[in-house]
């Protein structure tokens, strides 16, 4: 299966309000993908933030499909639960999708299917063309540039015509884009380094709720059961994974038989003290994930008094040999009082 | 540590006529709803070389002010203190630690005196090796407490030394190279003798705004470091599973 990635937008939750909506296509299977999330009455007081979510399945990773049968269908949902859109209008920011044959132009409030050669020498000389190619175009795959003048379209009707330019070119046809192709926000980079940094993190293959199971032996109940009580009593710290849809477990807190280290609930408490680390605010554990794999200087051998190098170390490091000093550390966060830093 | 004096030799340096970044919290901390102006000091500074007062020695606190040379760095002296920095110089830029702070752009107009702790400047004020270190030390602990003692003894030495206007010399500031940022320099006023006067604010911007975190975006790109968006599992259930309702 082919996956297209063609666009998304994303306003940072820095400000009131936050959308994320992306779209993909599936050149396979001629599908049309979509998701959107829109939150508001994001209260930075206490941190929590007030969430509507307005897709057919919130608990589907991919909320919506369509393909030739049902366009129609998912013309209703798009009315029916994403008015709110009528008011986003897209950017020219968004990153592009590039093709190889045909792009897609929004010109006066239509939606025109045109040929990329014209374009293409101005088009190739963007890091996205280049970007594109290099994971491999295909005949399938169209570059879609949206070039709306004054007046950009909403995401219903970009999306309403994407949908028929599928139905119209027998689902052979759907990308939407940029067609200034223009560099991904400094926003956009930071979110982008964070999901990749999260990746790499997950790619240690970190033990599941299953494999802690199946080192303590037999259990008086399920291994996701376990582990999740073992975490509500912050005996456990495990992070969320979306492609596993469940959590798994960072090995710093294990010894060699994966016995969680009886220091855990000091540090776990400590942690949720640090505002925005509690286990509300951080449900998926990556904030402290960051924090616990991130280093500092206030780690260093000198800083500990057990050796001279100034050189830093994470929490996860040090955390086996000296689990009092990163308890420390993390209490020493919890209570730092505003004027110990101006 | 040392005891006795922490210089060899009592003597400062002017500070360039040029801009200057600060980082302060948006209202006044004591007067609720008070916007606070970015040259107000802090009276109760608990940070780096802050002197704290010691009324068993009968020294009285003195109210800081920090300056720095880049943005980043004086990010880098307040609201991100003590970075946990992940692979590839990558900071999370945590939500938390900035509410309610903002950074101001400052020009300095006129003179300002202070007591060089950067190298190789040091030089000027400490010959012995022993307080080099010390001096070294000092700049570079991200435990600000155990630098307190130091800024007393400093002090002290200068109320202990006669001016060339026969009045005992006050000091007026301390200057040392940014420990995350090592081609910047911070630079910690006490005031008195800081004057506003001397300053003139160019431009402010609060960094719990989107305005604020594109120049925290920026300015730890312009110093080499990558920011990390503060992961939030809400939005699309990257970070955290769905909410169940």
């Amino acid at each position: 299966m082919q996956r297209t990635h063609l666009c998304n937008r994303w306003t940072s939750a820095m400000a009131n309000v936050a959308t994320l909506i992306s779209v993909e296509y599936d050149a396979t299977e001629h599908r049309l993908s979509y998701r959107a999330v829109w939150i508001d009455d994001i209260e930075r007081v206490d941190q929590r933030i007030g969430i509507r979510m307005y897709a057919p399945d919130a608990s589907a990773a991919e909320a919506g499909h369509a393909n030739d049968s049902g366009i129609s269908h998912l013309e209703a949902r798009i009315s029916r639960m994403w008015r709110d859109f009528d008011t986003l209008r897209w950017s020219l920011d968004w990153p592009a999708v590039i093709s190889s044959t045909q792009y897609l132009l929004w010109h006066e409030g239509a939606a025109e299917l045109l040929d990329i050669a014209p374009h293409s020498a101005e088009l190739k000389n963007t890091e996205a063309f280049r970007n594109f190619v290099a994971h491999g175009a295909d005949s399938q795959d169209l570059l879609i540039a949206v070039s709306g003048g004054a007046t950009q379209p909403t995401f219903r009707e970009l999306f309403k015509a994407l949908v028929s330019s599928l139905s119209a070119n027998n689902g052979k046809i759907a990308i939407v884009g940029d067609a200034r192709l223009s560099q991904p926000t400094p926003e956009e980079d930071a979110r982008a380094r964070t999901l990749a940094l999260r990746d790499t993190m997950l790619g240690r293959n970190w033990p599941t709720a299953a494999q802690l199971a199946q080192a303590l032996g037999p259990l008086a109940e399920n291994a996701a059961q376990y582990a999740a009580r073992r975490r509500s009593e912050r005996a456990l710290f495990g992070v969320w994974s979306l492609k596993d849809n469940s959590f798994v477990y960072p090995d710093f807190q294990f010894d060699e038989n994966l016995q969680p280290h009886p220091s855990m609930p000091a540090l776990l408490a400590a942690l949720a003290a640090i505002p925005g680390m509690g286990d509300e605010d951080d449900r998926g554990g990556w904030r402290r994930a960051f924090w616990l794999y991130g280093a500092t200087s206030a780690l260093s051998a000198r800083a500990l008094d057990d050796g001279q190098s100034d050189a830093s170390r994470t929490p996860a490091d040090v955390f086996r040999s000296n689990p009092n000093a990163v308890v420390a550390l993390a209490n020493a966060e919890a209570t730092a009082d505003i004027n110990d830093y101006w | 540590m040392t005891t006795g004096n922490l210089l060899d030799v009592v003597a400062t340096e002017s500070m360039d006529a040029r801009l200057y970044f600060r980082v302060h919290p948006t209202f006044h901390p004591a007067r609720e709803g008070q916007v606070l102006s970015p040259l107000e000091p802090n009276p109760s500074s608990k940070a780096r070389l802050a002197i704290v007062g010691d009324a068993s020695h009968g020294v009285s606190p003195r109210a800081m002010f920090y300056v720095a040379t880049s943005p980043a760095a004086a990010l880098f002296e307040t609201v991100f203190r003590n970075p946990h920095l992940n692979p590839g110089r990558q900071i999370v830029v945590r939500w938390d630690a900035l509410a309610g702070m903002s950074l101001s752009t400052l020009r300095l107009d006129g003179s300002e005196q202070y007591v060089p702790l950067m190298t190789p400047d040091r030089a000027l004020v400490v010959k012995d090796p022993k307080k080099n270190a010390q001096g070294q030390w000092i700049v570079n602990t991200p435990n600000y407490a155990e630098t307190h003692d130091a800024a007393h003894r400093v002090a002290a030495q200068f109320a202990a030394t006669i001016g060339p206007d026969g009045k005992p010399l006050t000091l007026p500031a301390f200057g040392y190279q940014s420990v995350q940022c090592s081609s910047d320099r911070v630079f910690l006023h006490y005031a008195p003798p800081m004057q506003k006067a001397a300053w003139t604010v160019e431009h402010s911007v609060c960094l719990d705004t989107p305005d604020g975190y594109r120049s925290i975006l920026d300015a730890l790109t312009d110093a080499g470091f990558s920011a990390l968006e503060e992961p939030f599992g809400d939005l699309t259930n990257e970070f955290a599973p769905p909410y169940v309702n």
